[in-house]
């Protein structure tokens, strides 16, 4: 089971920062990026759900998922395009206050532009060939597509999305999310929250598809690998924030689900720390 | 201000706020590639001026000659002049139609506050070694979408998103720089008299004639005479015996070489060869002007 999204999504093979969807029809398990992702829907639709909210795509729209989000996405007879940036793309372009603001709102939700009219010429123009000279200034558009979705933001701020998880489920999820720095397990949440341990394990496979456990350890794996590619605490130390037992423990569940180790995920993903340190 | 552009219709005297500097050396005629143009068609003539800011200039309509620095080059609608901070530089118009062009000056404080430095520097390694860029028609239509964005941004407070269209508008430009690289090397003779003192400069300690930078360049012995005569005001050869005196004088001036030394380092054939045109250039000889230049400064 890896819950790492690697956008090629079409071609899972070929590590490429842009792909193209051609009636494209699959559904992910919850996932998550280290990357930014930009989906931009052409036909057909597309689901995208997080664990509060689900929304659909239709022609003309267009989502930003941030990194460390976890997500679903369900592809049916799906025409558009995607493509992924990583933080330190536009920390290497841009001075680090105006990336930081550049990059400030787009944390722990989807981002969504209805019917972008202005946004298919800038998508057009970021996904073009990318050995045309001009690939060497993509960043001027891509930074041009980010604002227009902080201004649409303020507009869509009060669009209601569709929740499908019932209040136990999110009640439980926030639960986590709040308390990940300690061990968490199914006896406590109940103790906590009030439901029986019975019925959070039912709710959560039916809804989820999950057992409780494995969505804590999914849940603490997302920030430790948060911790690992935007700080440079060591391992031990993020094994402690993030509530694991053992650094064994860790390093061997974190390999399970990554297929690296937290060292070698680190290596691949920590540039953009690197950046913001220099301050 | 960081950011101005204009869209002007004829004026141009009121174009750049920020000149520090006028000069008042106007040539008496300017050469252009169709021949010699007279003093009474220069109608319209800016001040030649300087900023510290880098001026990217556009004609939209009409004729221009641009001055920049020691040359000058003719601006055709779609024609782009770059201009570097500190380059005197002055604009003359020549045509009786309206000149409608786009002119902004932007400093890199400006762009350092939104673009990391590697790209700023990016951004302006353009200005290096070029002065006009004649953009394609599509190409000019981008341009000015961009310049109308550009003029709307800057109304606003703290110039509102002034950065993204300078941006795109210096990509656009260095894209079409690297695009028609080869294209743009091969036509312009301005560059190759540049290139030449460039070559000059760097290999006058070798035996090198004229012939060398005919072989070198590809140019005939008395186009490159024509070129230089034209450029600077003197032959390639007169030129390259000025730089190997001047070397000379340092290095007798300076160190205790020998004549023979000193004749070999700047590239002279021989010590006679040296001695010769050292004596009838400076009127004096080598060592004579050694041990003058020794005396006086003991005395001092």
């Amino acid at each position: 089971m890896s819950i790492f999204s690697d956008l090629s999504i079409s071609e899972p093979n070929k590590k490429t920062d842009i792909c193209q969807f051609k009636n494209e029809t699959r559904s992910t398990g919850f996932c998550f990026s280290a990357d930014y992702i930009i989906i931009y829907c052409e036909g057909g639709t597309a689901m995208i759900s997080t664990i509060s909210r689900t929304l659909i795509l239709k022609n003309g729209d267009c989502i930003l998922i941030p990194p460390y989000l976890l997500h679903k996405i369900n592809f049916e007879n799906f025409c558009g395009t995607g493509f992924i940036f990583k933080k330190s793309y536009i920390y290497t372009n841009y001075s680090v206050t105006f990336a930081t603001e550049l990059l400030s709102d787009f944390e722990d939700r989807i981002f969504l532009m209805e019917n972008c009219q202005k946004g298919i010429s800038l998508i057009a123009k970021i996904t073009a060939e990318p050995d045309l000279p001009a690939s060497k200034y993509k960043f001027i558009t891509l930074a041009r597509l980010l604002l227009s979705f902080k201004s649409n933001k303020i507009q869509n701020k009060n669009k209601s999305f569709a929740v499908i998880y019932s209040k136990t489920v999110l009640k439980i999820v926030d639960y986590i999310n709040q308390n990940l720095s300690k061990q968490l397990s199914i006896s406590n949440i109940s103790e906590q929250i009030g439901f029986s341990q019975a019925h959070i394990s039912r709710t959560f496979k039916k809804e989820l598809a999950l057992s409780p456990t494995e969505f804590i350890s999914m849940l603490k794996i997302i920030e430790a690998s948060k911790l690992l590619s935007n700080t440079n605490l060591n391992i031990k130390e993020i094994c402690e924030q993030c509530g694991f037992a053992s650094n064994t423990y860790f390093q061997s569940l974190f390999k399970k689900f990554a297929g690296i180790t937290p060292k070698e995920y680190r290596n691949v993903n920590q540039t953009a720390t690197n950046v913001e340190n220099r301050l | 201000m960081y950011v101005k552009n204009v869209f002007h219709d004829t004026k141009v005297d009121s174009l750049v706020s920020e000149s520090f500097g006028v000069f008042d050396q106007i040539p008496k005629s300017v050469a252009t590639s169709n021949g010699e143009v007279s003093e009474s068609h220069l109608i319209r003539l800016s001040y030649p001026h300087y900023h510290d800011n880098y001026e990217i200039y556009m004609l939209i309509s009409g004729r221009c000659q641009v001055f920049i620095g020691e040359q000058n080059f003719a601006l055709t609608p779609g024609t782009v002049s770059l201009i570097k901070p500190y380059v005197p530089h002055r604009y003359a118009y020549t045509s009786d139609c309206p000149n409608l062009r786009f002119v902004f000056n932007v400093k890199p404080d400006y762009l350092q506050k939104y673009y990391s430095d590697k790209v700023v520097k990016d951004f302006f390694y353009m200005f290096d070694n070029r002065n006009t860029i004649k953009l394609t028609n599509e190409e000019a239509r981008e341009f000015l979408e961009l310049a109308y964005e550009l003029d709307e941004e800057y109304a606003k407070p703290d110039f509102g998103k002034s950065f993204l269209p300078v941006a795109d508008i210096i990509s656009l430009i260095s894209n079409h720089i690297e695009s028609n690289l080869t294209a743009e090397n091969s036509d312009s003779t301005k560059s190759s008299v540049e290139c030449m003192v460039e070559y000059l400069n760097r290999n006058f300690s070798h035996p090198i004639t004229v012939d060398t930078l005919e072989k070198e360049f590809f140019i005939g012995k008395r186009t490159i005479n024509e070129l230089f005569k034209r450029e600077l005001g003197t032959t390639p050869s007169a030129y390259l015996r000025d730089l190997r005196i001047k070397n000379a004088v340092f290095l007798l001036t300076k160190s205790e070489f020998t004549n023979r030394k000193i004749s070999s380092l700047c590239g002279f054939s021989s010590k006679n060869h040296f001695y010769q045109s050292f004596t009838q250039h400076m009127k004096v000889s080598p060592s004579e002007f050694r041990k003058k230049f020794k005396e006086n400064f003991i005395i001092k």
